[in-house]
């Protein structure tokens, strides 16, 4: 009788897993183009995207065809700038309608104001007297913005004319009180009208807004968890994929298919490996959060558990999806798939709430939705990751494992053919 | 009850179609055997292999190895088997020591292994270059990295798939002279080559064509099926006459003459250690004076082209054979 090897007795199946966790922790740090490209690329490019962000659009430049004597509300150019608020920088006037949108058409001003020729003729007619704004924008925000601008600025003119038509009314009120005098109701308000502050009967009720919780403190600070998320995701998914893909490459695979490995042993040792340079990641990028003052207002361990799950959930995608790559390239082009997707649909660009419910339902097929959602309960709501999102994400990481189970069998297992 | 026969295939079919694969393949390979597969490439080698390593499946037939079925492997029975593929497979980032520690691990092998690991570097001759990176590495070097990740956890039976590939002759020739020390040692080894020469380091040999095996036998056996049994060469001082010559072609002991020119005969006989005197009476009887009268051992290769010459020639297929 042939005699059983010794090592079967005993711990052979966590040598077998740990040699996987040696063998992938040794081959990234012995490749310094991917430690470059795939680890300190992604604190290059938070650092970069917070410090270079820019919280306050910049204005648009915007000039004004007309004399002086037509503005509606008075001369002073500065006046006019002042009423169009800061999205808008006043640049100059010109009374040459042809020259004004030349310079539009060769980008030099974003915005041309022609104000009515003559505006109180047009209110006598009984007609609105019409700004008319040009742009020459194709962004469909941008164009937004400048109508939502073009609306605000005709709310504040219009606010501005009404405040010096009262303030008219009110001088010439006098007479009229005196001669209401025997009427005590009119004359009380008339009193009244007289005595109010013009800007106050323009604009009599103001908004004043609150929030739940703090918001974070800037734009930068909001979309950082976010970055993380697809970061730690992306990595993690392409880390999988191409380990997969590089040992079938290699043909390394039918040594493991004759050898008594199995797929849980290959599984546990690929996951822990790739954990493990998940979380190294996640805690430098971390810093760098603190770094550029994002606060994270939740408990530390909610905060880890997130990474965690999405590390583990983006693994398991990264294995299913080496199962339909047959090369290096395509495992990178489907984790570019799922980076473009991400972007998109995760809600780190727009809010899921945007989204149709069908289309909503892609969202959810991302690791990083979960990721994202659970991110900002911890960092800005200062409370754990909502139990619905921490389930999501752990039955995804539970559905994805079954598939990398699958995509492992393959690589294995003898495919007995 | 001891299980004499490492591997045991009978009537093994893996039909790839258009004439690829493996047809009705009977082998038998006892313990401690060294059997060599020895054919030309696309002859069934490899697949052979496969089929014994449970990397396929037979369309037809049954296989046993260590008394299993491939398909059925334990992990016991696997951490059992050696093998090593036709290309040497290992991460390029790694060290050589790394990937043999890695191969070390793929068995099981627990961590205190560092004598043996520094005792398959010292017989394969690795010691300086195992802190390269694999990708630095040369053909030679991966190739003996291979057999030492095969060899690492002293595996029962080896299946090595032309592990001699590319290699120089002087590491071919080490790495048979471990494989005889490995037999020696009570390993089992079921070799693939191209290379026919290597054929005479074997026990027993399997000669593969067009996916069958048409001769199994032992390098002398090989030899007398080739040419009718062993071979003899006459030479003359003076070209002798035809008749003569014919009258020894008659002789019970004498199987075959075959004239190589004017001076020299070439005979097939039963056994070239007792012809001699025959021989040397018959030329006394006829005054015929010999240059010389020898033994002659032909080289595996005509060997090889012989047999596969008559295969060809015949229709017979799937020879049932036993490496014993």
């Amino acid at each position: 009788m042939f005699p059983v090897p010794v090592e079967q007795r005993g711990t052979g199946h966590l040598i077998r897993s740990l040699a996987f966790v040696r063998k992938e922790l040794i081959s990234v740090w012995r490749q310094p183009r991917l430690m470059a490209t795939l680890v300190l690329g992604p604190f290059l490019i938070l650092l970069l995207f917070g410090l270079g962000y820019r919280e306050t659009p910049e204005p648009f430049k915007t000039l004004i065809v007309a004399s002086e004597d037509q503005v509606p509300f008075g001369t002073d150019v500065g006046d006019l700038d002042d009423a169009f608020g800061a999205g808008i920088e006043l640049v100059g006037t010109t009374a040459d309608p042809e020259l004004a949108r030349r310079r539009l058409a060769e980008g030099e001003v974003d915005l041309v104001v022609m104000p009515p020729e003559d505006w109180m003729e047009a209110l006598d007619r009984g007609e609105p007297a019409t700004f008319s704004v040009v742009h020459s924008k194709i962004d469909p925000v941008l164009t937004s913005s400048v109508g939502l601008l073009a609306r605000l600025s005709a709310d504040e003119i219009n606010r501005r004319v009404l405040i010096g038509i009262i303030e008219e009314v009110q001088t010439r009120a006098e007479g009229a009180l005196a001669a209401a005098e025997e009427d005590g109701e009119v004359s009380a308000a008339l009193q009244r009208a007289r005595e109010t502050e013009p800007s106050l009967l323009v604009s009599p009720f103001e908004v004043e807004t609150s929030a739940l919780v703090e918001p974070p403190s800037s734009q930068a600070a909001f979309y950082a968890p976010g970055v993380l998320i697809l970061l730690v995701q992306h990595l993690a998914l392409t880390f999988a994929a191409l380990s997969l893909v590089r040992e079938r490459e290699l043909g390394i695979t039918e040594i493991f298919k004759v050898s008594p490995l199995t797929v849980r042993q290959t599984m546990a040792g690929k996951y822990l490996s790739f954990l493990v340079i998940g979380l190294v990641l996640a805690a430098g990028l971390t810093v760098t959060m603190l770094i550029l003052g994002v606060e994270i207002l939740g408990p530390l361990w909610s905060f880890t558990a997130v990474v965690a799950l999405v590390i583990l959930a983006s693994l398991g995608l990264g294995f299913a999806l080496s199962g339909l790559a047959n090369s290096d390239s395509q495992a990178v082009q489907y984790s570019m798939v799922v980076l473009l997707v991400s972007i998109f649909f995760t809600g780190f660009v727009l809010p899921l709430d945007q989204l149709t419910e069908p289309v909503r339902w892609v969202s959810y097929l991302v690791p990083g939705t979960y990721g994202i959602a659970g991110l900002h309960d911890v960092a800005f709501r200062g409370q754990p990751a909502r139990p619905m999102m921490m389930g999501g994400l752990g039955l995804y990481a539970v559905v994805m494992a079954v598939f990398a189970w699958l995509a492992l069998r393959r690589d294995v297992e003898p495919k007995l053919t | 009850m001891t299980i004499d026969h490492t591997v045991r295939a009978s009537n093994v079919t893996k039909d790839y179609g258009q004439g690829a694969g493996v047809f009705n393949l009977d082998l038998v390979v006892d313990r401690g055997q060294v059997v060599g597969l020895i054919g030309p490439s696309g002859s069934g080698k490899t697949t052979t292999v496969r089929l014994m390593t449970g990397l396929l499946a037979p369309d037809s037939g049954s296989i046993e190895v260590l008394g299993e079925e491939p398909a059925n492997f334990t992990a016991e029975t696997r951490a059992r088997l050696g093998y090593m593929s036709q290309d040497s497979v290992f991460f390029p980032d790694l060290t050589l020591r790394e990937n043999l520690n890695f191969a070390a691990s793929l068995f099981g092998m627990p961590y205190r292994r560092k004598r043996r690991l520094e005792e398959v570097v010292e017989i394969l001759d690795l010691g300086d270059t195992m802190g390269r990176r694999v990708r630095d590495a040369s053909g030679g070097e991966k190739r003996r990295l291979s057999l030492a990740a095969t060899m690492i956890h002293d595996p029962d039976l080896m299946f090595l798939d032309e592990p001699t590939a590319g290699v120089d002759p002087i590491l071919r020739r080490r790495f048979w002279d471990h494989f005889d020390h490995l037999s020696a040692q009570g390993s089992t080894l079921l070799v693939t080559t191209q290379y026919v020469g290597e054929a005479t380091y074997c026990d027993y040999v399997g000669v593969l064509a067009s996916g069958r095996i048409i001769a199994l036998d032992s390098p002398d056996g090989l030899r007398r099926r080739a040419f009718n049994g062993e071979l003899y060469d006459v030479a003359f001082m003076v070209p002798p006459n035809h008749d003569d010559v014919a009258s020894l072609g008659r002789a019970p002991e004498i199987r075959n003459v075959m004239w190589l020119d004017d001076h020299t005969i070439r005979l097939a006989v039963d056994d070239s250690g007792s012809v001699a005197p025959f021989i040397v009476e018959w030329a006394e009887q006829r005054q015929i004076e010999l240059e010389r009268a020898e033994a002659y051992l032909p080289p595996f290769d005509d060997v090889f082209v012989e047999l596969v010459a008559a295969h060809s020639g015949s229709e017979e297929e799937g020879n049932v054979s036993r490496a014993s």
